[in-house]
């Protein structure tokens, strides 16, 4: 079983189609990708281009139609939620908090699957509280109410959280289309970091120059439901995203800061 | 945009913590609502018509224990343990499963509005309950059918909303006006059949909410039922700040929702049929206790369903202590906590507005 | 959020769908947007269902009057009334009898139901158009706890018939107030902090009836009390009728003006004010002219709930959205809704059943089944 899981790949998505009902057609159809520990991968795509409901497949919220999700070998559909819990870390767009928690009290909530369902958080489980807090620098945040936090702040926040909750691969969805230019790239930052300590990260963005910025792999889910995977340098072309985003796009290398970026033409 | 979202789901969230504040322990807190209710109990077991001094009575309270001589007359003996006390213990018992199914309530389905009279589960007990004095059965069985009333009103009030795909706290709290106003329908259809010698003027009566006629009978009865149901909420305690989050980031947080929700919402319904079986309707202390609770200790489910329980019964016994010695006749104490509780919510909506 | 509000589709039912455009600029595109026409014969439809009604509840019951005698009594009232006037030759006690039946006892009744009813829904309908939010009623502002609390008072004072309406209106009123009084304090979005406050108000004053009900003779006034506030046209006479008009026909006539602000409100605030109405002073007089339905239907009938919730989406299936439509339809709707509660409630048992126990019994499933085909417009 050990030998098994060490070979298989962290995640393993094969064929995986979705459609939200028959006469509405596939979202998307024929994907297949790996994510590897400790692996970065950009999920890149347009507005409506189902990457949303990918990364709901993965964390095992939604069914695909077609298709199989395997982490580390096993099909997600045999995890329990608090199994599945304890592998895959998820961060949303929006972090709406009805109730005025602080964010001491929201980050224990991190460790949840690791508690029992009639108990309650242990001093350990504060205890890597307060090194997440330490970690993303969210000291003058840890007493502040959670759903008076701006969106970037709740983003790191929710990060944190992730890193209590301690799973193999934290997946992203949109973390940054909500955001400013600095804290956007605040997040992306925060992204790599997670990645030099060893946990995979997935993100979707519909930002072309995000993937090349963070690096790693890069998955292009196109409109036509398609993927394409593949190295940042090599999967993102010109052509490709002109393609894929309906206008004019160029990749060019910028001097000033030693990497491509990806401009559009003149309006 | 990016804070449109959930600015506009928060337009009535309960945002109350102690922030920037060092919070005070739980244990602290809890003593000193203890003491509180201490205080308030056996004020309630002195004072009334036939008032007892406060020695007499803590002698009394303490004799089965230290067996001290009678320096009391075997009327004082009447009047505190077999009138007053029972009164008194149930008060706290109504008054704590109120509002700890309330603040359940609040938890789980993540609205701070609900509470088991907004519900209409208060309602739907009450016709349960009925139905039973129309069947002349007996209190065990009334307990049951107000259980199964109360279950099936939370379970409708809950679906209107769902059906309708509108998901928002008003939504809700209309859905349950509307099914507790059918419920109180039902129970007006079942006074219209009652025999009007017998059984009419008890339902009018126990409808209207009383303690009055709560023996150790009823207790032992009602009590076990009680304790069960309020012992799995507050084991759960923490679960409530996990749900409240929302489906999909309690899954994701590894939270058997279907099965977690489900338990809490039956231990809820579970107290307020109790709750509602022994005492009646009393509107609003599931709502408001809630909500100066977190006022208290903030918004942790943690440390808040504890509190809540002490705070519930403090307030419920200060009320019974209010309706029978406020005036010459006994006042329902549904009316009182209607007057009280009604005022102090739109405290805490006008006050509300000032946090955000 | 402009979009969203604008978002906001109605549609008459699933198979006639009517998307709305984003920005109506005026008045005419509003109209445009509402364009789905009515055909005629759907109002005289309405018309002929509801005389039909009315001459079924003259034909069953106590004194019942069969179709043909009801037309001759009619007729004879107008055109010979010679013949029910006791000092002339030709009087007949049989034709006199008849007339008092059709015009004195069951004619009283049958218009007040249609008045009630039509009220009810009329309001309802406004109420659901002005909060934009299918599930609110004529009473979510608390002005049947109110007025009901003010003619409990009234009987507790042991005060003429004509003293319940008043106290009842001015309950009704003061409560309404009240929960507006508590929204502006609040300053929440209109909807919720009007729902909150109303939930409130109610409550208080349904304290108050508690109470009134508490202190009052158990033997005398309780059970008058008690069976009022089931709600019942049983005692109600040509004095109620003559009471209860003017308000009715004066809160009729300031939703009917108000119907076209009401569709222009619908879709979303900024919308509406850049068309040039007045949000404010619309939403104020909507309330004033329901509490002031809802009020006189509770001063003559006590409580009657879920006429004003169901009705209107019953009318909205039938001719859409727009208000101009909508109002007259649903209090076509609503006068034969209740005239057939009551007939059932008059009928049907041994004993007469407060209405209010049936309408909410009939209602509630009626509610339900209706929204099966209802709810994608309210999305």
């Amino acid at each position: 079983m050990e030998g098994l899981t060490d070979m298989a790949p962290l995640i393993e998505v094969k064929d995986l189609a979705f459609q939200y009902s028959a006469h509405r057609g596939n979202v998307f159809q024929n994907v297949s990708f790996t994510v590897e520990k400790g692996e970065m991968l950009t999920l890149l795509g347009p507005n409506g281009a189902g990457k949303s409901t990918l990364l709901n497949c993965i964390a095992g919220l939604a069914s695909p139609t077609e298709g199989s999700v395997k982490l580390n070998g096993e099909p997600v559909e045999s995890y329990s939620t608090r199994r599945l819990a304890k592998h895959i870390g998820y961060v949303r767009q929006h972090i709406a908090v009805t109730y005025g928690y602080t964010v001491r009290e929201y980050l224990v909530m991190g460790a949840a699957p690791r508690i029992g369902m009639f108990s309650t958080p242990k001093e350990e489980d504060y205890e890597r509280v307060e090194e997440a807090i330490v970690d993303l620098e969210l000291q003058k945040l840890a007493d502040r109410t959670v759903s008076h936090l701006s969106g970037g702040e709740r983003q790191r926040v929710a990060v944190a959280r992730s890193i209590v909750q301690n799973p193999e691969v934290i997946l992203f969805d949109e973390p940054t289309s909500a955001l400013d230019f600095g804290n956007q790239i605040r997040v992306m930052r925060t992204c790599k970091q997670l990645v030099e300590r060893g946990y995979a990260v997935v993100m979707t963005t519909h930002n072309p120059d995000q993937p090349i910025l963070l690096g790693g792999r890069v998955a292009m889910l196109n409109a036509d439901g398609t993927l394409a995977v593949g190295d940042a340098e090599t999967t993102l072309t010109s052509e490709r995203l002109s393609e894929l985003y309906g206008t004019e796009l160029h990749l060019v290398y910028v001097d000033e800061v030693d990497r491509v970026a990806c401009v559009s033409s003149k309006l | 945009m990016a804070d449109d979202k959930p600015k506009k789901k928060k337009l009535f969230a309960e945002d109350v913590t102690i922030e920037g504040k060092k919070q005070v322990p739980l244990g602290i807190v809890l003593i000193g609502c203890g003491i509180v209710v201490i205080a308030l109990a056996i004020a309630s077991l002195c004072i009334g018509r036939y008032s007892v001094d406060l020695q007499t009575t803590v002698a009394i309270l303490t004799s089965p224990f230290t067996g001290a001589e009678t320096t009391w007359t075997p009327n004082d003996y009447n009047v505190i343990m077999n009138i007053r006390l029972p009164r008194v213990v149930g008060a706290f018992l109504v008054g704590a499963a109120l509002a700890l199914s309330g603040a359940s309530y609040q938890g789980v389905f993540q609205n701070p509005l609900v509470s088991p009279d907004i519900l209409g589960v208060s309602y739907g007990a009450c016709v349960g309950a009925a139905l039973s004095i129309l069947l002349y059965m007996n209190t065990w069985q009334t307990q049951i059918f107000a259980f199964v009333g109360g279950l099936v009103t939370v379970f409708i009030t809950v679906s209107i909303p769902k059906f309708m795909h509108r998901h928002s706290n008003v939504m809700m709290v209309l859905s349950g006006v509307i099914v507790g106003g059918f419920m109180s329908s039902i129970l007006g259809l079942m006074k219209y059949v009652a025999d009007p010698d017998t059984q009419l003027a008890s339902i009018v009566y126990w409808q209207l909410g009383s303690i009055a006629k709560i023996d150790s009978d009823v207790l032992c009865y009602t009590a076990p039922v009680m304790i069960v149901a309020a012992v799995v909420l507050v084991a759960m305690r923490w679960r409530l700040n996990l749900i409240s989050l929302g489906e999909e980031e309690a899954r994701s947080l590894g939270v058997d929702l279907k099965r977690e929700r489900n338990i809490i919402i039956i231990a809820s319904t579970l107290l307020t049929a109790s709750a509602v079986s022994i005492a009646g309707t009393i509107g609003w202390v599931g709502l408001i206790i809630p909500h100066v609770t977190r006022r208290i200790v903030g918004s942790d489910n943690k440390r808040l369903i504890p509190t809540v329980i002490l705070v519930a019964a403090a307030f419920m016994i200060l009320v019974d202590l209010f309706a029978r010695n406020i005036s010459g006749f006994e006042i329902p104490l549904g009316i009182l906590t209607g007057l009280v509780g009604a005022p102090i919510f739109g405290y805490i909506l006008v006050k509300q507005r000032d946090v955000d | 959020m402009p979009g969203v509000a604008s978002g906001l589709t109605y549609e008459g039912n699933a198979s006639a769908a009517t998307v709305l455009p984003n920005s109506p600029g005026t008045a005419e595109e509003v109209e445009a947007a509402f364009g789905r026409k009515v055909p005629a014969w759907v109002a005289v439809a309405l018309v002929v269902m509801l005389l039909v009604l009315v001459g079924i509840s003259y034909a069953i019951g106590r004194f019942a009057v069969p179709v043909n005698e009801l037309v001759s009594g009619v007729l004879t009232h107008f055109f010979r009334p010679e013949l029910i006037d006791p000092a002339s030759a030709a009087y007949s006690v049989e034709a006199e009898r008849i007339d008092r039946v059709i015009f004195n006892i069951r004619g009283p009744r049958i218009l007040l139901v249609c008045l009630v009813g039509a009220a009810l829904a009329c309001a309802g309908a406004s109420y659901q158009g002005m909060f934009k939010n299918p599930l609110v009623s004529p009473d979510i502002l608390g002005s049947s706890a109110g007025a009901s609390m003010g003619a409990c008072l009234a009987m507790l004072l042991n005060l003429p018939g004509f003293y319940i309406q008043v106290f009842a209106f001015v309950g009704g009123l003061a409560a309404v107030s009240l929960a507006v009084l508590l929204n502006r304090l609040v300053k929440y979005d209109p909807t919720l902090g009007l729902v909150l406050g109303g939930i409130l108000v109610s409550s208080l004053f349904s304290s108050g009836t508690s109470f009134i009900k508490l202190v009052a003779d158990s033997q005398d006034q309780l059970p008058t009390i008690q069976f009022w506030l089931m709600g019942s046209f049983n005692r109600v006479d040509s004095d109620d009728l003559l009471l209860a008009v003017v308000p009715l026909v004066v809160g009729f006539v300031i939703l009917m003006i108000m119907s076209w602000r009401l569709n222009v409100l619908s879709f979303g605030d900024d919308e509406a004010r850049a068309m040039g109405v007045n949000t404010r002073s619309t939403r104020l007089l909507v309330i004033f002219a329901s509490t002031m339905l809802a009020s006189v239907s509770v001063a003559v009938a006590g409580i009657i709930g879920y006429v004003g919730l169901v009705v209107p989406h019953l009318a909205r299936a039938i001719v859409g959205p727009n208000y101009k439509v909508l109002l007259p339809t649903s209090m076509f709707v609503g006068a034969a809704f209740l005239l057939i509660i009551d007939n059932i409630a008059r009928v049907a048992f041994a004993v007469e059943i407060p209405i209010g126990i049936l309408t909410a019994i009939v209602g509630v499933p009626f509610f339900v089944v209706i929204f099966r085909n209802q709810m994608r417009g309210w999305k």
